[in-house]
């Protein structure tokens, strides 16, 4: 078998540093962003044109 | 996709994780059967809810009914397990059948006018093949290995949990069980931030990058076309960043409220032999698959011969295997014919392996850098070409 358990835990992990988490929140933001433009119809006709 | 965009839904998400962190005093996967209950009937509706619920508590006297049998008498046990294994397969085939051809749905409410509805209700449920695997898996380590079963209230939380509806992914029956044994899931902000970080991720595959590519090819509303092997190597990428975008959504869901979820993909496009990459992509089912059929029938072949012919027996298993894989996926001959060419690449790969690993210069730094460099190269193009051969008949 590939993986001895087929589910992982987080919370095993360590916390996260204030850098790391400072990092991971600015790309939480970045793709939140990006998912909310994909909902407006300018965004998907752009990319339908060819960018 | 609509399910990942809508409010009601990430709602019910936030209440759900709320809820399990009350931790009355009763089992843990009973709470989450009740809690996931109350989700199933909000999104699916009562007909569906209480069609999962009619399974539920069938299986639930079913294999009661097996367990006591076989304490008794042996030979009766194996009766009762062939018998239930075949209205399982017979079930599922049914089932199969009903959603790729419509005319079967309108011949069973000719055929059972009063009860059409909850018959229909019933395949729909079962429709998540999902919850056919599960069953099967839940089933197998009740009997043969003598797990403790669960309640049908219970029992629903782990055939059709509300955030692995969708697309699966299949949780083996012993993780889920480990539900009741697991500490207080409190929530830090290391904690929260890594899950919020996993759903963005998982929504930003499925609903950026893979919807990007559909538009760009398709256009606002079409539908992909695959003629060409240029055309199922995008295809397969497209499928990867969808399929592998909603699994992270529904692993990083099962993180949040503390239930056990596989993670389902370790980034199959880097796997070096075919072989890799079914260990790589949809991991749950190659799991489930393992432990279920490959394994079990590949140990009954090998009693049986004493032993004796076992690479044609693990060839065997690979294929039978694989055909399996097939058919679940879809009833048709070019799904089945794909089946057979894959299990027949991962024999032949098997093959080379073993024959290589006798050779020492196989072992050498520079080869397998060569192996690690040109073997992703070669998984893509073998699995954009198995795709090929499924494009007209799945698409």
């Amino acid at each position: 078998m590939r993986h001895a358990l087929a589910t992982e835990d987080l919370s095993i992990k360590p916390r996260l540093s204030w850098w790391r988490g400072a990092l991971l929140f600015a790309l939480v933001v970045v793709k939140l962003t990006l998912i909310l433009a994909m909902r407006s119809r300018n965004v998907t006709e752009f990319i339908y044109a060819g960018f | 996709m609509e399910i990942l965009i809508s409010p009601t839904f990430w709602a019910l998400v936030v209440v759900v994780y709320l809820l399990l962190q009350l931790r009355p005093p009763i089992r843990t996967t009973l709470w989450f059967g009740l809690v996931n209950s109350g989700v199933l009937f909000l999104l699916l509706g009562a007909p569906v809810g209480l069609a999962l619920y009619g399974i539920a508590a069938s299986l639930w006297l079913g294999i009661r009914v097996a367990v006591r049998i076989r304490t008794r008498s042996g030979k009766w046990a194996t009766a009762v397990t062939a018998i239930g294994a075949t209205v399982l397969i017979g079930l599922f085939v049914v089932n199969k059948l009903s959603i790729q051809d419509t005319a079967f749905a309108e011949a069973v409410r000719q055929w059972a006018p009063g009860s059409g509805v909850w018959v229909l209700s019933s395949l729909l449920a079962l429709s998540f093949s999902y919850v056919a695997l599960r069953i099967a898996d839940m089933t197998r380590m009740v009997l043969a290995e003598g797990a403790p079963l669960l309640n049908p209230i219970a029992m629903v939380g782990y055939l059709a949990p509300f955030h692995m509806v969708i697309s699966g992914p299949i949780c083996p029956y012993k993780e889920h069980l480990t539900l009741d044994s697991r500490p207080a899931n409190w929530p830090t902000f290391s904690r929260l931030l890594r899950v919020t970080s996993i759903i963005t991720t998982g929504l930003f595959y499925k609903l950026v990058i893979a919807e990007s590519m559909r538009i760009y090819a398709t256009g606002l509303h079409g539908a992909f076309v695959v003629e060409s092997l240029l055309d199922a190597g995008y295809f397969l990428i497209y499928l990867y960043f969808d399929f592998a975008g909603y699994s992270k959504v529904a692993w990083g869901i099962g993180q949040m409220c503390g239930i056990p979820t596989p993670k389902n993909f370790y980034t199959p496009l880097c796997a070096a032999t075919v072989t890799d990459f079914w260990t790589r992509w949809h991991a749950s089912l190659g799991t489930f698959v393992r432990s279920n059929l490959f394994t079990p029938m590949q140990l009954a072949l090998l009693r049986r011969t004493r032993g004796q012919r076992q690479g044609a027996i693990g060839l065997c298993s690979l294929i039978v295997s694989f055909v399996f894989v097939a058919l679940w996926h879809h009833v048709g001959l070019s799904i089945l014919l794909w089946g057979l060419v894959m299990g027949l690449v991962m024999a032949v790969e098997k093959t080379i392996r073993d024959a290589l690993l006798r050779r020492p210069w196989a072992r050498h730094k520079a080869v397998q850098w060569g192996c690690r460099l040109v073997g992703p190269a070669y998984v893509f193009i073998v699995i954009s070409s198995g795709m090929l051969i499924i494009a007209k008949e799945m698409l």
